[in-house]
């Protein structure tokens, strides 16, 4: 008992920073992701022992995070914030350029509907494949794949041109 | 594209805010609900075992379920016990479908969200529900719990907001009804609307309720659970409803409170409201 209680606190320890860097790029919102990693993680307490393949804990939390984030709207007294409020954007350096670019980026991405944004932050800043993906939100790998072309379209068709061929997505 | 999205997702987390979770406060999380489970296994059961009991006598020698049992007395709660009068047409004038949202990406939703002054006066409204829940839901009992006006909170700081909540319950239990309702100027009730059930990425079953003076309340199969469920509600006035109605009775850990305190009510096994009376129950807080 007092083992796994040490073996959940070593892997809080490690890993809740980076769940809720996950939590955060799917909601666009920092009291979001912060509240979906506290659910999950107490849930994940709540499940520890059954757990038997620890190796697959992160995916496991990983799943609970993404997963809490988005039944968060099923929760009363919250809903999706504008992550573009003036309090996000004070805190941005003056770097004109660069913060335009991001703004720009950013707004594309938010534009994604909660679903579509958490299979391309599974695919591309965790770096799962499809199979993975599909496993994390529990939907089909036809899901999967559909879903990464439709939000991959949709960020192109945000991003103006010269954006693109800057960053090289296209040919200028 | 690939690789401009791993370079964005880098830069958004780069200015990421210290965490205020921690260690120690997700372990005593996760005994916390461990602990409430058991107690509601607990409690569920105990309810389930006393409602067999009362309810088949009483069945059997009236034919009607036995009154509501009020709950204990918190700090003077506003009860009413609706008669068993005939519930009206409301089912009727909810439209159901099944909705598969626009392809092209959702534009941004420019609102104003900080004149607080339009929002309901939290007398008249609580005042308005308890006065029509006999109407709207007989045979359930309406418990006041909370209403307040919210200048600002910490997630939406400067951004007013009224808070509603009432348990609603009968014999088989009470669950809790939930409005937050904040101010979105600027937009058309109806365009807010689309705007909502265009933030999916898949088809979803809705149910939608129009009502005369152009405020539109919607309910989406995916926002539901067999123990919730969410009805949003956009007011012509300029301002939105965001309702949850639950199978467990109100907690202050859920809504503006941060300390939680257990009710001392029974949880029932289902909503206590139907998304029609819901809908309905809106209506009559928007027109207090």
């Amino acid at each position: 008992m007092r083992e796994d209680e040490t073996a959940y606190r070593d892997f809080v320890t490690a890993r809740i920073a980076h769940l809720r860097r996950v939590a955060f790029l799917v909601s666009g919102d920092w009291h979001t992701a912060e509240d979906a990693v506290s659910t999950a993680l107490a849930k994940l307490y709540v499940a520890w022992n059954k757990v038997r393949d620890r190796e697959r804990i992160d995916a496991y939390a990983r799943t609970m995070v993404i997963r809490a984030v988005l039944d968060e709207r099923r929760r009363p007294w919250r809903r999706e914030k504008d992550p573009y409020d003036d309090t996000m954007s004070a805190s941005v350096p003056d770097r004109t350029g660069e913060v335009h670019d991001r703004i720009l980026l950013r707004r594309a991405l938010e534009a994604l509907p909660r679903g579509r944004r958490a299979v391309l932050v599974l695919r591309f800043y965790e770096g799962l494949s499809v199979e993975e993906t599909a496993e994390a939100l529990g939907c089909s790998t036809g899901t999967v794949k559909s879903q990464t072309a439709r939000g991959l379209a949709a960020m192109r068709d945000l991003l103006p041109d010269d954006y693109l061929i800057t960053h090289g997505a296209i040919d200028g | 594209m690939a690789d401009v999205l791993r370079e964005l997702f880098d830069e958004m987390v780069a200015d990421e805010p210290p965490l205020r979770t921690t260690t120690d406060s997700a372990a005593a999380a996760g005994r916390r609900l461990r602990a409430r489970r058991r107690t509601l296994w607990t409690v569920a059961g105990a309810a389930a075992a006393v409602a067999l009991v009362t309810a088949v006598p009483t069945l059997a020698s009236t034919g009607r379920p036995p009154s509501p049992v009020g709950p204990p007395s918190l700090s003077a709660p506003v009860t009413t016990t609706a008669p068993a009068t005939p519930t009206a047409d409301l089912e009727g004038q909810v439209v159901r479908s099944h909705y598969c949202p626009s392809t092209t990406p959702r534009a941004q939703l420019r609102t104003s969200t900080s004149d607080g002054s339009i929002l309901p006066d939290v007398e008249r409204a609580a005042a308005a529900v308890m006065a029509a829940a006999p109407r709207i839901a007989p045979g359930k009992e309406f418990i006041l719990r909370v209403h307040r006006y919210l200048a600002s909170t910490e997630a939406w700081k400067d951004r007013p907001q009224v808070a509603l909540i009432f348990d609603v319950g009968d014999a088989s239990g009470y669950g809790f009804l939930s409005f937050q309702i904040y101010t979105e100027q600027g937009v058309p009730a109806p365009d807010r609307a689309q705007w909502e059930l265009d933030g999916h990425a898949t088809c979803i079953d809705v149910q939608r309720r129009d009502f005369t003076d152009g405020s539109v309340a919607v309910n989406e199969s995916d926002a539901s659970g067999p123990n919730s469920t969410k009805v949003y509600y956009f007011a012509a006035r300029g301002y939105d409803m965001n309702i949850d109605a639950l199978s467990e009775p109100w907690t202050t850990s859920t809504g503006p409170e941060s300390t939680p305190t257990p009710s001392t009510l029974s949880p029932r096994t289902s909503v206590p409201l139907t998304v029609a009376q819901i809908m309905a129950l809106a209506d009559v807080v928007a027109h207090s």
